[in-house]
């Protein structure tokens, strides 16, 4: 094989690889990705998970309930801060996510509040997570357990 | 030309040149002064906790020894806390050997529920150099009014399910014990911290 026929080769397998993550599933569903959750500090039991959820659908749906594996109760917060210089949280009822939209979960924004952790969280690597839309169901993800 | 005219315009140039050093010269002072932080510059109000070993940690007796980096939080805050405790720890590991010179202090504002074994488990998590300081909550009303922190409970959902929202600045106490600097939750940032605090060193 020469120089040129493994650059062809190469070129080619990467337009496939880009070509097989864009087509198939993906099209009409609601996609996340970077799905991550912070470790657990020492003496708690809450912690933070985020994401990015794309609505590939025709729909525009929303995000309603979510659940992780060895966690109690997981709620949807969002953290503000404002001019005054107060921080705080608030529980959100669903997210609204139009179709052809990404919605970003990411530090000081909207997080996943996951709590009542249980014993051996921080020994995962993953922990799954499921993601209850209004419209198009449940979607299954699994989230890298992360430091800080 | 006559001798007299050369030496007129020497002399010219040469307070011309003076001039321009002088400009220059306190332009690069100032720079020098200037700080990431925004400024405060009073002095830094004394205070005594119990740090989350258990002993007490009186402020005024640790003053002026070194560098002090302080943050009001608590621990049942999984977003921003924990990023600003990681953000300050990473100040330490920035400044290396120099970071001997600086302490970091993580005072709660929820005293309930953060309690001295609490702390004990979280603060060490995040880095050695870190002193976790808890209260009564009288002491902690105290130390926030001194600081002017503001910090109040959410509506409670049960007697230990509850959020808090409070000021989530980091503040910096210099070698004089002045209260020096503020950094609000944008400027919270290692690079930035760890600049101000070289220039204090
Ligand atoms: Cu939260």
């Amino acid at each position: 094989m020469n120089l040129y026929s493994l650059s062809v080769f190469i070129f080619m397998s990467f337009f496939i690889i880009s070509c097989n993550t864009d087509s198939g599933e993906d099209k009409n569903s609601i996609v996340i990705t970077e799905a991550r959750v912070r470790e657990v500090p020492g003496g708690s039991d809450i912690t933070a998970g985020y994401m990015k959820i794309e609505n590939k659908t025709p729909f525009d749906d929303k995000l309603l309930n979510v659940k992780c594996g060895l966690s109690q109760n997981v709620q949807i917060h969002e953290t503000y801060i404002d001019e005054e210089d107060i921080a705080g949280m608030r529980m959100i009822k669903s997210i609204d996510i139009p179709s052809g939209e990404i919605f970003e979960l990411k530090p000081s924004g909207y997080h996943l509040m996951i709590m009542g952790i249980e014993k051996g969280f921080n020994e995962k690597e993953k922990i799954k997570c499921e993601l209850d839309f209004s419209k198009y169901g449940k979607v299954m993800v699994e989230a890298n357990i992360t430091g800080f | 030309m006559k001798k007299s005219s050369i030496l007129s315009i020497a002399f010219i140039a040469l307070i011309g040149c003076l001039v321009v050093a002088l400009i220059y010269g306190t332009k690069l002072l100032k720079e020098n002064e200037s700080f990431n932080g925004e400024l405060i510059n009073r002095e830094a109000p004394v205070f005594s906790l119990t740090d989350h070993n258990g002993f007490t940690f009186d402020f005024g007796k640790h003053k002026g020894e070194k560098i002090f980096l302080m943050n009001f939080g608590y621990t049942s805050c999984p977003d921003v806390c924990p990023t600003t405790l990681a953000t300050l720890r990473n100040v330490l590991v920035n400044l290396g050997e120099k970071s001997s010179e600086v302490e970091v202090l993580f005072i709660t504002v929820d005293p309930e529920r953060d309690d001295v074994e609490k702390l004990g488990k979280y603060i060490p998590y995040f880095h050695e150099g870190i002193t976790g300081l808890t209260g009564t909550s009288d002491e902690i009303e105290s130390v926030t009014g001194a600081y002017r922190i503001f910090y109040f409970k959410e509506e409670e959902k049960s007697d230990t399910e509850y959020l808090m929202s409070h000021s989530p600045s980091v503040y910096l106490i210099d070698k004089e014990g002045n209260l020096l600097l503020k950094y609000p939750q944008n400027k919270i940032d290692p690079e930035l911290i760890a600049k101000d605090i070289r220039k204090l060193i």
